[in-house]
Protein backbone atom coordinates (compact mmCIF):
# COMPACT_ATOMS: atom_id res chain seq x y z
CA UNK A 1 0.00 0.00 0.00
CA UNK A 2 1.46 3.75 -0.72
CA UNK A 3 1.10 5.83 2.42
CA UNK A 4 1.22 9.40 2.74
CA UNK A 5 5.22 9.78 3.08
CA UNK A 6 5.01 8.46 -1.08
CA UNK A 7 2.56 11.17 -2.14
CA UNK A 8 4.09 13.99 0.08
CA UNK A 9 7.84 13.08 -1.72
CA UNK A 10 6.06 13.34 -5.17
CA UNK A 11 5.08 16.66 -4.00
CA UNK A 12 8.05 18.13 -3.11
CA UNK A 13 9.77 16.89 -6.27
CA UNK A 14 7.43 18.06 -8.78
CA UNK A 15 7.48 21.31 -6.17
CA UNK A 16 11.22 21.17 -6.86
CA UNK A 17 10.92 20.96 -10.08
CA UNK A 18 8.75 23.77 -10.58
CA UNK A 19 11.13 26.00 -8.46
CA UNK A 20 14.19 25.30 -11.18
CA UNK A 21 12.06 25.51 -13.80
CA UNK A 22 10.94 29.22 -12.34
CA UNK A 23 14.53 30.58 -11.61
CA UNK A 24 17.14 28.86 -14.32
CA UNK A 25 14.47 29.31 -17.63
CA UNK A 26 14.58 32.60 -19.07
CA UNK A 27 11.42 31.93 -21.28
CA UNK A 28 8.48 33.29 -19.83
CA UNK A 29 6.33 31.02 -21.03
CA UNK A 30 7.90 28.17 -19.21
CA UNK A 31 8.71 30.17 -16.13
CA UNK A 32 4.82 30.91 -16.32
CA UNK A 33 4.10 26.74 -16.46
CA UNK A 34 6.59 25.99 -13.82
CA UNK A 35 4.48 28.26 -11.10
CA UNK A 36 1.67 26.03 -12.37
CA UNK A 37 3.31 22.85 -11.43
CA UNK A 38 4.43 24.69 -7.99
CA UNK A 39 0.59 25.01 -7.50
CA UNK A 40 -0.35 21.65 -8.75
CA UNK A 41 2.90 20.28 -5.63
CA UNK A 42 0.84 21.91 -3.06
CA UNK A 43 -2.55 20.76 -4.39
CA UNK A 44 -1.10 17.03 -4.17
CA UNK A 45 -0.22 17.62 -0.35
CA UNK A 46 -3.40 18.79 0.40
CA UNK A 47 -5.12 16.29 -0.56
CA UNK A 48 -3.51 13.81 0.58
CA UNK A 49 -3.86 15.07 3.69
CA UNK A 50 -6.84 15.59 3.18
CA UNK A 51 -7.21 11.86 2.89
CA UNK A 52 -5.29 11.18 5.32
CA UNK A 53 -6.75 13.38 8.18
CA UNK A 54 -10.03 12.51 6.86
CA UNK A 55 -10.78 16.15 6.52
CA UNK A 56 -12.68 17.38 3.49
CA UNK A 57 -11.39 20.97 3.83
CA UNK A 58 -8.33 20.11 2.51
CA UNK A 59 -9.94 19.50 -0.78
CA UNK A 60 -12.07 22.80 -0.22
CA UNK A 61 -8.59 24.71 -0.60
CA UNK A 62 -7.50 22.87 -3.52
CA UNK A 63 -10.67 23.57 -4.99
CA UNK A 64 -9.69 27.85 -4.11
CA UNK A 65 -6.18 27.22 -5.63
CA UNK A 66 -7.27 26.11 -8.63
CA UNK A 67 -9.67 29.16 -8.99
CA UNK A 68 -6.66 31.42 -8.27
CA UNK A 69 -4.41 29.64 -10.61
CA UNK A 70 -7.49 30.13 -13.70
CA UNK A 71 -7.54 33.97 -12.39
CA UNK A 72 -3.43 34.34 -12.63
CA UNK A 73 -3.40 32.43 -15.74
CA UNK A 74 -5.65 34.75 -17.44
CA UNK A 75 -3.63 37.56 -15.92
CA UNK A 76 -0.11 36.16 -16.46
CA UNK A 77 -0.85 35.56 -20.21
CA UNK A 78 -2.34 39.23 -20.57
CA UNK A 79 1.39 40.35 -19.20
CA UNK A 80 3.48 37.34 -21.48
CA UNK A 81 1.50 39.18 -24.49
CA UNK A 82 1.95 42.58 -23.52
CA UNK A 83 5.31 42.23 -23.04
CA UNK A 84 6.08 40.53 -26.40
CA UNK A 85 4.60 43.01 -28.05
CA UNK A 86 6.61 45.53 -26.59
CA UNK A 87 9.63 43.35 -27.13
CA UNK A 88 9.59 41.01 -29.38
CA UNK A 89 10.55 38.50 -27.29
CA UNK A 90 9.07 36.58 -24.64
CA UNK A 91 12.97 36.24 -23.16
CA UNK A 92 12.68 37.81 -19.52
CA UNK A 93 16.04 39.29 -19.50
CA UNK A 94 14.64 41.44 -22.53
CA UNK A 95 11.98 42.78 -20.08
CA UNK A 96 14.19 45.53 -17.97
CA UNK A 97 12.66 48.94 -19.17
CA UNK A 98 9.88 50.11 -16.76
CA UNK A 99 8.59 53.07 -18.78
CA UNK A 100 9.40 54.25 -22.44
CA UNK B 1 -4.45 3.60 -3.19
CA UNK B 2 -2.63 0.31 -4.56
CA UNK B 3 1.40 0.75 -5.50
CA UNK B 4 0.92 -0.58 -8.65
CA UNK B 5 -1.52 2.19 -9.83
CA UNK B 6 0.73 4.82 -7.72
CA UNK B 7 4.10 4.57 -9.44
CA UNK B 8 3.20 4.78 -12.78
CA UNK B 9 0.94 7.78 -12.11
CA UNK B 10 3.88 9.19 -9.93
CA UNK B 11 6.17 8.13 -12.50
CA UNK B 12 4.75 9.88 -15.18
CA UNK B 13 3.72 13.16 -13.42
CA UNK B 14 7.90 13.20 -12.20
CA UNK B 15 8.78 12.39 -16.00
CA UNK B 16 6.67 15.02 -17.73
CA UNK B 17 7.32 17.31 -15.16
CA UNK B 18 11.04 17.49 -16.06
CA UNK B 19 10.32 17.21 -19.39
CA UNK B 20 8.19 19.95 -19.12
CA UNK B 21 10.82 22.49 -17.13
CA UNK B 22 13.65 21.03 -19.62
CA UNK B 23 12.07 21.42 -22.96
CA UNK B 24 13.01 23.80 -25.79
CA UNK B 25 10.28 24.75 -27.81
CA UNK B 26 6.66 26.31 -25.54
CA UNK B 27 4.59 23.49 -27.12
CA UNK B 28 5.95 20.53 -26.28
CA UNK B 29 6.33 21.97 -22.56
CA UNK B 30 2.72 23.27 -22.48
CA UNK B 31 2.13 19.36 -24.00
CA UNK B 32 4.52 17.98 -21.15
CA UNK B 33 2.39 20.09 -18.46
CA UNK B 34 -1.00 18.64 -19.40
CA UNK B 35 0.31 15.28 -19.36
CA UNK B 36 1.74 15.91 -15.60
CA UNK B 37 -1.52 17.38 -14.64
CA UNK B 38 -3.67 14.29 -15.92
CA UNK B 39 -1.35 12.07 -13.69
CA UNK B 40 -1.78 14.25 -10.85
CA UNK B 41 -5.73 14.09 -11.37
CA UNK B 42 -5.48 10.23 -11.51
CA UNK B 43 -3.48 10.38 -7.99
CA UNK B 44 -6.47 12.77 -7.04
CA UNK B 45 -8.93 9.83 -7.74
CA UNK B 46 -6.74 7.51 -6.21
CA UNK B 47 -6.88 9.59 -2.81
CA UNK B 48 -10.95 9.69 -3.01
CA UNK B 49 -11.31 13.49 -4.16
CA UNK B 50 -13.30 12.54 -6.81
CA UNK B 51 -14.56 16.49 -7.20
CA UNK B 52 -11.32 17.42 -7.59
CA UNK B 53 -10.27 14.40 -10.19
CA UNK B 54 -13.54 16.28 -12.30
CA UNK B 55 -12.41 19.45 -11.95
CA UNK B 56 -8.30 19.08 -12.07
CA UNK B 57 -9.11 17.66 -15.96
CA UNK B 58 -11.67 20.16 -16.90
CA UNK B 59 -9.72 23.34 -15.34
CA UNK B 60 -6.67 22.43 -15.24
CA UNK B 61 -5.83 20.29 -18.13
CA UNK B 62 -8.56 21.26 -20.23
CA UNK B 63 -8.85 25.01 -19.61
CA UNK B 64 -5.42 26.27 -18.41
CA UNK B 65 -3.55 24.14 -20.55
CA UNK B 66 -5.65 25.39 -23.64
CA UNK B 67 -5.32 28.80 -22.86
CA UNK B 68 -1.65 28.38 -22.48
CA UNK B 69 -1.30 26.87 -26.11
CA UNK B 70 -3.52 29.44 -27.56
CA UNK B 71 -1.64 32.38 -26.07
CA UNK B 72 1.85 30.31 -27.74
CA UNK B 73 0.10 30.48 -31.19
CA UNK B 74 -0.56 33.90 -30.86
CA UNK B 75 2.52 34.79 -30.02
CA UNK B 76 3.86 33.50 -33.52
CA UNK B 77 7.45 33.19 -32.06
CA UNK B 78 10.61 32.32 -34.52
CA UNK B 79 13.10 29.77 -34.15
CA UNK B 80 15.57 32.57 -33.01
CA UNK B 81 13.26 33.43 -30.32
CA UNK B 82 13.55 29.85 -28.84
CA UNK B 83 17.49 29.48 -29.38
CA UNK B 84 18.33 32.89 -27.48
CA UNK B 85 18.05 31.57 -23.87
CA UNK B 86 21.70 30.93 -22.82
CA UNK B 87 21.43 28.71 -19.83
CA UNK B 88 23.78 30.45 -17.69
CA UNK B 89 25.75 28.23 -15.44
CA UNK B 90 25.91 30.20 -12.46
CA UNK B 91 22.17 30.49 -12.80
CA UNK B 92 21.45 27.23 -13.29
CA UNK B 93 22.86 26.02 -10.08
CA UNK B 94 21.92 28.56 -8.32
CA UNK B 95 18.63 27.63 -8.76
CA UNK B 96 18.79 23.55 -8.89
CA UNK B 97 20.32 24.37 -5.18
CA UNK B 98 17.23 26.56 -4.24
CA UNK B 99 15.37 23.91 -5.61
CA UNK B 100 17.09 21.64 -3.62
CA UNK B 101 17.00 23.43 -0.56
CA UNK B 102 13.32 23.44 -1.23
CA UNK B 103 12.92 19.91 -1.91
CA UNK B 104 15.28 19.03 1.57
CA UNK B 105 13.27 21.20 3.96
CA UNK B 106 10.03 20.37 2.33
CA UNK B 107 10.97 16.44 2.44
CA UNK B 108 12.27 16.28 5.86
CA UNK B 109 9.11 17.99 7.22
CA UNK B 110 6.70 16.00 5.12
CA UNK B 111 8.55 12.33 5.25
CA UNK B 112 8.04 11.94 8.68
CA UNK B 113 3.99 12.46 8.52
CA UNK B 114 3.31 8.72 9.26
CA UNK B 115 -0.59 8.96 9.46
CA UNK B 116 -2.74 5.99 9.18
CA UNK B 117 -5.28 6.37 6.61
CA UNK B 118 -8.52 6.85 8.37
CA UNK B 119 -12.21 5.09 7.28
CA UNK B 120 -13.97 7.14 5.21
CA UNK B 121 -17.57 8.96 5.64
CA UNK B 122 -19.38 7.58 2.75
CA UNK B 123 -19.30 10.23 0.09
CA UNK B 124 -16.30 11.73 0.95
CA UNK B 125 -14.75 14.04 -1.80
CA UNK B 126 -17.97 14.23 -3.74
CA UNK B 127 -20.14 16.73 -4.99
CA UNK B 128 -22.56 16.97 -2.47
CA UNK B 129 -20.08 16.77 0.87
CA UNK B 130 -17.95 19.38 -0.82
CA UNK B 131 -20.83 21.74 -1.95
CA UNK B 132 -22.04 21.69 2.02
CA UNK B 133 -18.57 22.51 3.20
CA UNK B 134 -18.46 25.35 0.26
CA UNK B 135 -21.40 27.09 1.14
CA UNK B 136 -21.73 27.10 4.75
CA UNK B 137 -18.31 27.11 6.18
CA UNK B 138 -16.20 28.40 3.68
CA UNK B 139 -18.96 30.69 1.67
CA UNK B 140 -16.85 33.76 2.59
CA UNK B 141 -14.01 32.89 0.67
CA UNK B 142 -15.94 31.45 -1.88
CA UNK B 143 -17.33 34.68 -2.67
CA UNK B 144 -14.05 36.63 -2.45
CA UNK B 145 -12.74 34.44 -5.60
CA UNK B 146 -15.89 35.08 -7.44
CA UNK B 147 -15.12 38.60 -7.17
CA UNK B 148 -11.41 37.85 -8.03
CA UNK B 149 -12.20 35.93 -10.63
CA UNK B 150 -14.33 39.30 -11.81
CA UNK B 151 -11.26 41.29 -11.58
CA UNK B 152 -9.19 38.79 -13.75
CA UNK B 153 -10.98 39.23 -16.37
CA UNK B 154 -11.43 42.63 -16.86
CA UNK B 155 -7.75 42.86 -15.72
CA UNK B 156 -6.80 40.48 -18.40
CA UNK B 157 -8.51 42.39 -21.24
CA UNK B 158 -7.18 45.40 -20.53
CA UNK B 159 -3.56 44.38 -20.29
CA UNK B 160 -3.91 42.55 -23.30
CA UNK B 161 -5.66 45.50 -25.29
CA UNK B 162 -3.58 48.39 -24.30
CA UNK B 163 -0.67 49.35 -25.83
CA UNK B 164 2.30 50.33 -23.80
Amino acid sequence: MVGLPHYLILSAFLFFVGVVGALARRNGLIVFMSIELMLNAANLAFVAFSRYLGDPGGQIIVFFVIAVAAAEVGVGLAIVIALSRNTESVNLDDATRLGQ
Amino acid sequence: MPIAVFAPLAAIAAASALLMVTGKNPISSAVALAVCLTALAGIFAGLSAHFLFAIQLLVYAGAIVIIVLFVIMLLNLRDSDLRTEGLNLFRGSAAIAAGLLAFGVLGSLLAKARLAAPTLPAGFGEVRALSRLLFSQYVVPFEVVSLLLLVAIVGSVVLAKRHF
